[in-house]
């Protein structure tokens, strides 16, 4: 099997902002799923099959409803908008999936480099380490709930009560116990920081941006075509 | 370079524990809110005028819990533009300034000493902070429809949240809705936080 490709964070980030452009403006089916074909192949290339295996699933499910109902939904409990955003959070999500669970580290030493704010930089790095496990902290406290039969909607707000409360006190560790390994690796140094990765934009880096580019201005140009 | 690192850590008193609670608690604030509106977003009529309303009441303990335990100004700010990042990347850039600004208002209601320890001037600002929530996708008919129409979404859609979102009756039911919700979900957060975290001493 072929090792996966490692792009360097700027590289991520030129790409989230040419899909959210296009997210924008592509208003064409057949443009839109080719955009999404595009992203599967941009995932699979670091070694993001399953991802984008789940995800392309997802927007080709809500892409055949809309093919049966002729784009006018199914019903009203599953109306064209409802399709057309999943088709689109779809598209960003996959755009946004290579940021995930990144270490800290090397996205606060890439935030320096970019000279970003530490009051924006440093919440955005810890959203982006925890976002991955926040689904596994629901799924436990539900399998905890459910083994004791506390998860009833007859009492909503207790039921409320019983998921949030463990959720947030594990949140809370979590947190402290994160900024605690910060704190010791010197983040808050005010110093010059080093990462163990080395932080280098290099010829695929470059590569995946001027694609990038070049894929948003053809599929731009393609959409003009069939807008005549 | 050095004092100015320095001083963005240490000026508004926000240290790197703090940023880890707005970080975590805006990470699980936003999933609960991408399920929750991807749940609901099967009923359009749901998601365009009790979306916002049913988010208020769910989100207000997370969002009290994360204002209590950091209890330093800019925590209203820094989760605001974090939504409008999102919402940009999201939605479309056109609708983050909507959110920048009422981020700019939810802290603006916080100015004061010990405001974050103080429910009222919480459930105020989340109060602002749910109401843009809810507003957006009235904005986007109001202020943004040229672009709104550009993003490809369906003339029926179009049409829907225009026949909605321009009916007073309808917008009002949703913002008031939605600043109850709001505040009766920051009263079970304080009754949450008096039961669980005061006693467990992880909030003062």
């Amino acid at each position: 099997m072929k090792k996966a490709l490692y792009f360097d964070f700027r590289a991520k980030i030129v790409i989230l902002l040419l899909t959210m452009l296009l997210v924008a403006l592509i208003t064409s089916n057949i443009v839109i799923y080719t955009i999404l074909s595009v992203l599967a192949i941009y995932l699979i290339l670091q070694g993001k099959m399953w991802a984008a295996v789940k995800m392309s699933t997802v927007a080709l499910v809500a892409a055949l409803f809309k093919y049966l109902s002729f784009g006018q939904g199914i019903t009203v409990l599953m109306p064209d908008m409802f399709l057309f955003i999943i088709t689109r959070i779809m598209l960003m999500l996959m755009a946004a999936y290579p940021f995930m669970g990144m270490p800290p580290g090397e996205a606060i030493a890439v935030f320096k480099k970019m000279h970003a704010p530490n009051t924006f930089a440093l919440p955005v790095t810890f959203m982006l380490r925890f976002m991955p496990t926040v689904r596994g902290e629901f799924s436990g406290v539900f399998a905890a709930l459910r083994l004791r039969g506390l998860l009833s909607i007859r009492r909503p707000l207790r039921a409320l009560e019983y998921m949030i409360v463990p959720v947030m006190f594990r949140a809370s560790r979590i947190s402290e116990e994160l900024a605690a390994s910060a704190e010791a690796r010197g983040i808050a140094n005010p110093g010059r920081h080093t990462c163990r990765r080395e932080i280098v934009f290099r010829k695929t880096d470059i590569a995946v941006c001027v694609l990038g580019v070049v894929f948003t201005a053809g599929f731009l140009i393609w959409q003009e075509v069939l807008n005549g | 370079m050095v004092t100015k690192d320095k001083k963005v850590v240490d000026a508004k008193g926000l240290k790197v524990k703090d940023f880890a609670t707005i970080g975590i608690f805006s990470a699980i604030m936003l999933v609960v809110f991408i399920a929750f509106s991807m749940i609901t977003g099967v009923s359009l009529f749901f998601n365009m005028i009790f979306n916002a309303v049913c988010i208020a009441f769910i989100l207000a303990p997370f969002y009290v819990y994360m204002s209590m335990k950091v209890h330093k100004p800019g925590v209203a700010l820094i989760y605001n533009l974090i939504h409008a990042l999102l919402v940009g990347l999201m939605m479309g850039p056109f609708m983050a300034p909507w959110f920048i600004v009422g981020g700019i208002l939810a802290e603006l209601s916080m100015v004061g000493k010990d405001s974050y320890k103080n429910i009222v001037r919480i459930g105020i600002s989340w109060a602002i902070t749910s109401l843009v929530r809810a507003t957006h996708g009235m904005a986007e008919i109001w202020f943004f429809k040229q672009a709104y129409m550009a993003s490809g979404v369906g003339e029926e859609q179009i049409a829907m949240q225009t026949q909605y979102y321009t009916s007073v009756p309808w917008v009002l039911l949703s913002s008031v809705a939605t600043v109850v919700m709001a505040i009766l979900g920051c009263m079970l957060a304080n009754r949450l936080m008096n039961k669980h975290f005061r006693k467990s001493g992880l909030i003062k």
